[in-house]
């Protein structure tokens, strides 16, 4: 166990450097950025305390926002996202899964699919909101949930595989 | 008793999730509190602490760029100065320096730029220990960028202009005809001018400088040029989307401008 959290503590550093000095700066269409960082909290043992889950988020969310000043936007999405996974979780794999992390070659393809979107859509529905805090900008809002949901999800495809837990 | 206990413990996640939710709202929201302030300080010094190294790799690939910025930059005030003054307008103004100007530039680099954002701040490499202060105004080698908001002893975050919040006194250079302009939201290097009243003559192109009304900016920097006028049927002020002269998204260095007299200014509008 002290092994599996030292490990995610320098991959969580790495992701935190790299949202922060790379991917917070890419700017598709002059907005988009992909929330790497995600692929900490979808990767995170689903068979472990979930108390703990939520304090590891707000860390990786606050220390976020406090290097690229987004004012607690990361920190809100993140927990929010720690919340709500074991529903997430639940709907995805069904109610009896014995499942420690998503990417278990035994679940299908779709199932693993729905799981990182559903993860996906709800930060960044949560972190578009959040970053305006006003309802008058819906149609902005939209706009930078959809193109920074799709972007993300195909960097943290790719950074899941690469990343993916031994058995 | 034991049933309060048992209640904490069944509905811990939850309760410590709206325990983070009201920290972070908190962190958000509150800024004029000590403790934020504290944190806000922080925040600057880390991000830029980390941004720094950063800029500095980056900034050698970029430096026929930058040296090309400031020899333009250079050649423009210089012919400012030579056409402005004459000998006697000069011996004038150093009479005048004896008692200091009113205003001080202090030139500084941008480590970080936000332009994509509804409430864009910048961050910039000088801080009170160079003597930039709260509320200063921030100006880029063709026009106007934002004002200090926070300081930290070696950086500055700047509100830019590119916020829905900010509101800056502007007004036409050959009119003299006043009026707000702010941001919507939109594009970085458009922006609006309101409560300009249709009894004076506005027409695209028209040149817009600082007003000099607020204590930030001296009068007569640019700002832009008009490029769309409206006039509502009813209403009796123009529409006016104004485009902006520096170019928001590719800022490498700024001048922080320090009124030596705006204590005295505030003072007085306050009584």
């Amino acid at each position: 166990m002290v092994q599996y959290y030292t490990s995610f503590f320098f991959q969580a550093v790495l992701f935190l450097i790299l949202q922060a000095l790379f991917f917070d700066h890419i700017n598709l269409f002059g907005f988009g950025n992909p929330a790497v960082y995600l692929v900490l909290l979808i990767n995170y043992r689903f068979n472990l305390n979930q108390f703990g889950f939520i304090l590891i988020s707000f860390a990786i969310g606050f220390t976020l926002d406090v290097i690229t000043q987004t004012a607690g936007a990361h920190s809100v999405a993140s927990i929010t996202v720690a919340f709500f996974r074991p529903f997430i979780v639940n709907y995805s794999f069904g109610k009896n899964n014995e499942l420690t992390h998503p990417l278990n070659t035994s679940i299908s393809l779709s199932n693993r699919m729905i799981y990182i979107l559903s993860i996906i859509l709800l930060h960044q529905l949560i972190f578009s909101f959040f970053a305006f805090f006003s309802f008058s900008h819906g149609y902005k809002i939209m706009l930078y949930f959809v193109v920074n949901s799709l972007f993300s999800f195909g960097i943290i495809i790719a950074s899941l595989y690469l990343f993916r837990p031994k058995e | 008793m034991q049933w309060i206990l048992n209640a904490i413990l069944r509905y811990q996640n939850l309760l410590l999730y709206l325990f983070l939710l009201f920290i972070s709202l908190l962190y958000s929201s509150v800024k004029s509190e000590f403790h934020q302030n504290r944190l806000s300080k922080a925040s600057l010094l880390i991000s830029g602490t980390l941004y720094q190294p950063f800029v500095v790799l980056t900034d050698y690939t970029r430096l026929s760029k930058h040296n090309q910025d400031l020899l333009t930059e250079n050649n423009s005030l210089k012919n400012l100065v030579l056409a402005q003054f004459n000998r006697a307008e000069i011996d004038a103004l150093e009479e005048e320096n004896i008692a200091g100007p009113q205003y001080v530039s202090v030139p500084a680099k941008i480590i970080k730029n936000s332009f994509n954002k509804n409430r864009n701040v910048l961050l910039i490499n000088k801080g009170e220990k160079e003597g930039i202060g709260t509320e200063m105004g921030v100006i880029g080698p063709t026009g106007i960028i934002g004002i200090i908001n926070k300081t930290s002893n070696s950086y500055a975050s700047v509100l830019s202009i590119l916020n829905t919040d900010l509101k800056i006194n502007a007004k036409f250079k050959s009119s003299q005809v006043f009026g707000s302009l702010h941001w919507s939201g939109k594009a970085p290097n458009h922006m609006l001018l309101e409560d300009v009243s249709v009894v004076n003559p506005v027409a695209v192109g028209d040149t817009l400088v600082t007003g000099g009304m607020s204590a930030y900016f001296p009068e007569g920097i640019p700002i832009g040029t008009v490029l769309m006028v409206e006039q509502p049927e009813n209403g009796g002020y123009y529409e006016i989307e104004v485009e902006l002269i520096n170019n928001m998204t590719n800022l490498n260095y700024v001048y922080v401008i320090e009124n030596k007299d705006r204590e005295e200014i505030v003072e007085l509008l306050a009584q």
